[in-house]
């Protein structure tokens, strides 16, 4: 059982947490199912030898423990809720294995697509499809979009789902601290294709590591605008895939909805914003100063390059 | 075994009063003025269930309301005195509802049919400039298909619409079953349910523009 | 039930047909009857041929008049109540026919096979059986006991708007009906019972299925909120004199919060899935991928509806438990103040849980903890209330009736789903167990185990008091243990290959230890078909039988509250006289002291709404505008509309509505009601 086998610290403390929540809960439900049994059996009607009390109806010694145990059980489960949630958390930072406690994490961008899981490594400039590499003992840090549907990066032996929404942003944080062949599937429907949007994540030591990323490297492939077009239409069972270079800034131009053209998302949302503050502002030609006092003070006030560079004129 | 309890004895005293107008005890058979309670407590009850409709359009708009897509927002499209002048319409038609109601209490048909005249007006004066107004931002390319702030408040100022053309529809019923019988029982419970009804639309509107509008345009 | 190559070569099609044909058929044409699909043609011909089939005999044995003054155009709320539960059991095989081609799928396609069931009917089946077993079986089912029996346990002779009541149930049966439509005149929804966008948007479900769906489910909605305003009504005003709030029978009470929980919620779901319906339709953008729609705004409003629903349906259900408990315990209920309140209590909480069903969609710790957090408190009251079924039967007298033995089996079953609950309500935990079978394993085991356990048990209970005969026990003891045993075979395994890290809605999977499992639980399948084979059995065994499972003194199970106090079927006017009501289980005492049976002097005449046709047509013409506007024949659905408030406006003109049982009637029905009594004795 995968889940109850976990090869990392994340998956680890969720499994702990299922056994403490399993046996916090066995201490009302195994008197339960005990009396339901006793009660129906030693008062059954043919006993004429049980005590038969057809009045009692009301007990404040009864009433006071069956609300107090319940109610503490859960004072303790609420407790525990509220810290490991907060440890849990997708997004917090995660610290390396105690035996590398310098490395630093490997950034992943996730992308799912109908019906394949395109994984960026941003710090290598490759890019795979259904298969992802991370070396033990190192934190990997995910970044995770769709390009479509919602879906939900899973690697059951490892840890956490999160859910990955076009337009949305989730991260994630994961750890393995055994090597080995993982599974990962998407755990939410996403259509046709979905049985087979699955992937692989493989916890290599460091050399093998680095012989992955070398192997992407020297892939015959780029992941291109063209090719991310193509990638992106809908299709079933994609073995894995490797390529040695990608288009600047895929992540973040999918994740504003202009990888394949288009106005980006970020951009559309600036010129709103200088709209909104600044009414006349976005007739502004590039470069020209600005006019008004209010425009003088929006300029000053946002950094001039994000508005600039992501302007339509630049993008030819 | 059980206490022998007698189920009525001591217990006559304390019947509530509310249930001596059972309308299905024989006694008050045939005298509709026990359905009165009863369809106004139901009639309540739906428009709470409204009431979270509304809501629940309300709090779409509320998270969508800045998503525009890079198109115009709240403050470029409202026109204040215009939504101003819809306000006194309709804020005058809940008077001239509530003059109507007294006429009925003082079982005057002819005021009764009049005042309710001129709060259909009012609410036709109401529908007409929201529809001119909604016309007009579709042509300037400001239509609900245009972004999901525009989606949400198309949505939240048409449903409120919809339902204020549904109350003028039932005031046009409300208007022939006047002529034909005049203000019998039935008709003042039907009246009193219009009644909790525009007056609740009124509510409605007060959150409509204040929210969206004077907030939009701010 | 279309693939995507064939909606674009459908809708090539449509595209070249003249404006006329457009305009009458909208996007209908020939070819979106799924005419090469063998299963979905034998199912249809086998719906089509069934429903041919009961028309016939109908008409046969000369049984339209009957029908029509006696069922169809009836407003009484035994009747209609009786109807809902009829709906829910036809329904329950249509959609445990899904739940067995779902098991049998994964059955054969989890060892490297390719199964039977290609992946676009394989969602659509797992879409149409959530619909189908909450909308149509579990929703209709509940809200037809409370219709039948609240009304009695108060002491009125009907619900407060009974026309209005035929309107809900006919809406009801209209969704319904396009449900069953949409099996063979195009397709239904792949996106999953609840419909997430964006894959429920126009960009990625091209078809008429989403469109199905919503208005299914709008249609009936409609008829559903009109039945929380008419019940809560009824319970506020129309109790016996001396029926105070808290000496209700708790299956009122559960009534009562159930419907106040129907009023609440019901508003949000139209809301969303009108919403839904505009980015559809008319192309706003709401959910959708671009312009600035949110689908995470939808998954928070379909749960803000979508979590008190579970609870709309559960809380009848533990009314039901807790009728049963005391009368087969010979007891009064332990606790009942405990019991009140306990069941408000998860009323109100119920509706603050909603986003533990989406802690993977990335909200922060805090908001995920908070929800966690409340989700876990649901379980105290809850727990109160088993704890107090099982003190009333401690020192009591417990007879295994089948009522009975299916308590039993809830109690075991549905605090084991319950501890799963808990357990999946820590975030972190479910972090490894969000949409997996575990999750299916969990929410099944709590809905059999509590809901439909419920209803078999409040069918059995009160199926004498309808029909006045018995359903045969030996057959319904037989049923009974192939449900509890058939549940767990199928579902422990899918809690262990949850943990397993299988995931839901597979079609196929390559995995030789799943496979096993996977078998294991077809058979479980398989033996609680066998179970609802048996119920059906029963049924039709106990009418040809139903001479010696007679009841005749209306009071089969020696019961304690009001219901029991009429003959079995009451006459139609419930009560001849109005109780006067002094402590709860106000019939038991009547019987301890005496007053119970006593055949007042003399009797009034009774004031009974006359039956209406109004309700049924409304219901029927909204297939009409149902139909119409998932296939965009706009003349159809504007013109059903029209005819729908026309009907709706004239019934106001109707001055007839009601007329007076003369006294000798009544007396003629109560004289024949006390002679039975007299029968009984000998």
């Amino acid at each position: 059982m995968v889940v109850m086998d976990p090869k990392g610290p994340i998956g680890v403390q969720e499994k702990d947490l299922i056994i403490l929540a399993t046996l916090l809960m066995l201490i009302p439900v195994v008197p339960v199912i005990f009396m339901t049994f006793w009660f129906a059996w030693r008062y059954r009607a043919s006993n004429q030898k049980s005590t038969y009390a057809p009045d009692f109806e009301h007990s404040n010694r009864i009433e006071a423990v069956v609300w107090a145990i319940p109610t503490l059980i859960i004072i303790v489960l609420g407790a525990v809720t509220w810290v490991s949630t907060h440890e849990l958390d997708p997004r917090a930072p995660l610290a390396p294995h105690e035996s590398v406690p310098h490395v630093k994490p490997v950034e992943v961008e996730v992308v799912s697509l109908d019906w394949k899981w395109l994984f960026i490594y941003p710090e290598y400039n490759i890019a795979t499809v259904n298969e992802m590499a991370m070396p033990v003992g190192t934190p990997v840090h995910f970044k995770l979009t769709s390009a479509t549907v919602m879906n939900s990066f899973f690697i059951p032996q490892l840890g956490s789902q999160i859910y990955t929404m076009t337009g949305m942003e989730t991260q994630l944080a994961l750890r393995a601290d055994h090597a080995g062949v993982y599974d990962g599937i998407s755990a939410n429907y996403s259509g046709h294709g979905f049985a087979g949007m699955k992937f692989q994540a493989l916890a290599l030591d460091d050399a093998g590591f680095k012989a992955w990323v070398a192997k992407a490297q020297s892939a015959q492939a780029t992941l291109d605008a063209a090719a991310y077009a193509d990638l992106a239409k809908p299709g079933m069972e994609f073995k894995p895939a490797y390529y040695a270079a990608v288009e600047p800034d895929l992540f973040h131009k999918v994740l504003n909805n202009c990888a394949e053209g288009g106005l980006c998302t970020d951009e559309s949302h600036n010129m709103a914003m200088m709209k909104a503050l600044a009414p006349g502002a976005d007739q502004c030609k590039p470069g020209e100063a600005p006019k008004s006092k209010t425009a003088k003070a929006v300029a000053a006030a946002v950094p001039p390059q994000s508005i600039l560079q992501t302007s339509v004129a630049d993008k030819s | 075994m059980s206490k022998t309890i007698n189920p009525v004895a001591g217990y006559e005293n304390q019947i509530d009063s509310a249930y001596d107008h059972n309308p299905n005890d024989a006694h008050h058979a045939g005298d509709h003025h026990d359905e009165g309670p009863k369809v106004t407590l139901g009639f309540w009850i739906y428009l709470m269930s409204d009431c979270i409709l509304f809501a629940t359009i309300f709090a779409t708009y509320a998270v969508l309301k800045d998503s525009i897509a890079g198109g115009p927002n709240g403050r470029e499209l409202f026109d204040l005195p215009y939504v101003a002048v819809e306000t006194a319409l309709l804020l005058i038609s809940s008077l001239t509802y509530g003059l109507a109601m007294i006429s009925m209490e003082a079982n005057k048909l002819k005021p009764v049919i009049g005042w309710l005249a001129v709060t259909a007006l009012c609410g036709l004066g109401f529908m007409g400039m929201e529809i001119h107004e909604f016309v007009k931002l579709i042509e300037e390319g400001a239509g609900p298909g245009r972004s999901a702030f525009l989606s949400a408040f198309f949505t939240l100022v048409g449903t409120h619409g919809l339902h204020v053309t549904s109350g003028l529809i039932w005031m046009g019923v409300m208007f022939v079953h006047l002529f034909k019988r005049g203000l019998t029982p039935a008709n003042r419970i039907r009246l009193m349910s219009l009644s909790l009804f525009w007056h609740f639309l009124d509510i409605i509107w007060i959150g409509v523009f204040t929210i969206v509008y004077l907030m939009g345009a701010a | 039930m279309l693939t995507h190559a064939e909606i674009a070569a459908h809708a090539a099609s449509t595209a070249d047909s003249s404006p006329l044909v457009n305009f009458l058929f909208g996007k209908l044409r020939l070819d979106s009857v799924p005419w090469h699909e063998p299963i979905i043609m034998v199912a249809g011909a086998g719906m089509v041929g069934a429903a041919v089939l009961v028309l016939g005999l109908i008409t046969y044995f000369k049984q339209w008049k009957y029908l029509w003054t006696e069922w169809l155009t009836s407003v009484d709320h035994k009747k209609i109540g009786a109807m809902y539960i009829i709906l829910a059991l036809i329904m329950l095989l249509r959609g445990f026919a899904d739940a067995l081609m779902m098991r049998t799928q994964q059955a054969l396609a989890s060892n490297g096979g390719a199964g039977y069931l290609p992946p676009d009917h394989f969602d659509q089946i797992f879409s149409a059986h959530g619909v189908i077993m909450i909308f149509f079986m579990a929703m209709p089912f509940v809200i037809g006991l409370m219709n039948v029996i609240m009304p009695l346990q108060i002491g009125a002779r009907d619900v407060a708007f009974p026309y209005l009541n035929s309107m809900s149930f006919w809406l009801t049966a209209a969704g319904a009906i396009l449900m069953n439509v949409s099996l063979v005149v195009g397709e239904f929804s792949h996106a999953g019972w609840l419909a997430y966008p964006p894959l429920s948007e126009l960009e990625f479900s091209p078809g008429v299925g989403v469109d199905y769906y919503i208005w299914a489910l709008q249609i009936s909605g409609l008829g559903t909120l009109l039945s929380g305003v008419n019940l809560i009504t009824t319970i506020f005003k129309m109790r016996a004199p001396g029926m105070t709030l808290m000496r209700m029978p708790v299956f009122t009470w559960t009534t009562l919060v159930a419907n106040v929980l129907i009023v609440a919620v019901f508003p949000i779901l139209t809301v969303t899935l009108a919403l839904l319906g505009a980015d559809r339709y008319l192309g706003m953008h709401f959910f959708t991928n671009d312009a600035g729609g949110n689908p995470m705004m939808y998954v928070n409003l379909i749960w803000a509806w979508g979590h008190p629903e579970v609870y709309i349906l559960v809380l009848p259900a533990f009314g039901i438990y807790s009728e049963v408990v005391a009368t087969f315990s010979r007891k009064r209920l332990f606790g009942y103040d405990g019991m009140v309140y306990a069941t408000a209590a998860i009323g109100v909480a119920s509706s603050l849980v909603w986003l533990h069903h989406f802690f993977t969609m990335g909200a922060g710790a805090n908001v995920n903890a908070f929800f966690g957090i409340t989700t876990m408190i649901i379980s105290i009251p809850t727990g109160v209330k088993i704890f107090n079924w099982l003190f009333t039967m401690y020192r009591g007298r417990v007879r295994m009736e089948l009522p009975m033995l299916w308590t039993i089996g809830f109690i075991i079953t549905f605090v084991i789903g319950g501890m799963t609950g808990v357990l999946l309500a820590v975030p972190g935990a479910d972090f490894v167990l969000h949409n997996s079978v575990f999750l299916i394993a969990h929410f099944h085991n709590v809905i059999i185990g509590g809901v439909v356990f419920g209803c078999i048990a409040g069918l059995n209970y009160w199926f004498p008091k309808a029909f006045g005969f018995r359903l045969h026990a030996g057959i319904g003891k037989f049923s009974f243990w192939c449900w509890l045993v058939g549940f767990w075979v199928a579902f422990l395994p899918l809690y262990g290959l949850g943990l397993m890290g299988m995931t839901r809605r597979l079609d196929f999977v390559n995995n030789p230890v799943w496979h096993a499992y996977l078998i294991v639980a077809l058979c479980g399948a398989l033996l609680i078909f066998v179970g609802i084979i048996a119920q059906v059995v029963q049924i039709v065994y106990s009418i040809w039988k139903r001479d010696e499972l007679r009841d005749l003194t209306g009071d089969p199970w020696d019961g304690r509250t009001l219901e029991w106090a009429t003959s079995s079927p009451p006459p139609f006017y419930n009560f001849a006289v109005l109780p006067k009501i002094g402590n709860h289980d106000a019939f038991w005492d009547a019987k301890q002291t005496g007053a119970a049976y006593v055949q007042p002097k003399s009797y009034e005449p009774i004031h009974m709404p006359h039956n209406t046709y109004t309700g049924f047509l409304i219901g029927i013409v909204s297939v009409a505008l149902g139909f119409g506007l998932v296939w965009h024949i706009w003349w159809m659905a504007g013109g059903a509309l029209l005819v729908m408030m026309a009907l709706g406006v004239a019934h106001t003109f109707n001055e007839n509505r009601d007329y007076y049982v003369p006294a000798d009637e009544v007396k003629a029905i109560e004289d024949a009601h006390f002679a039975n009594l007299k029968k009984a004795e000998q």
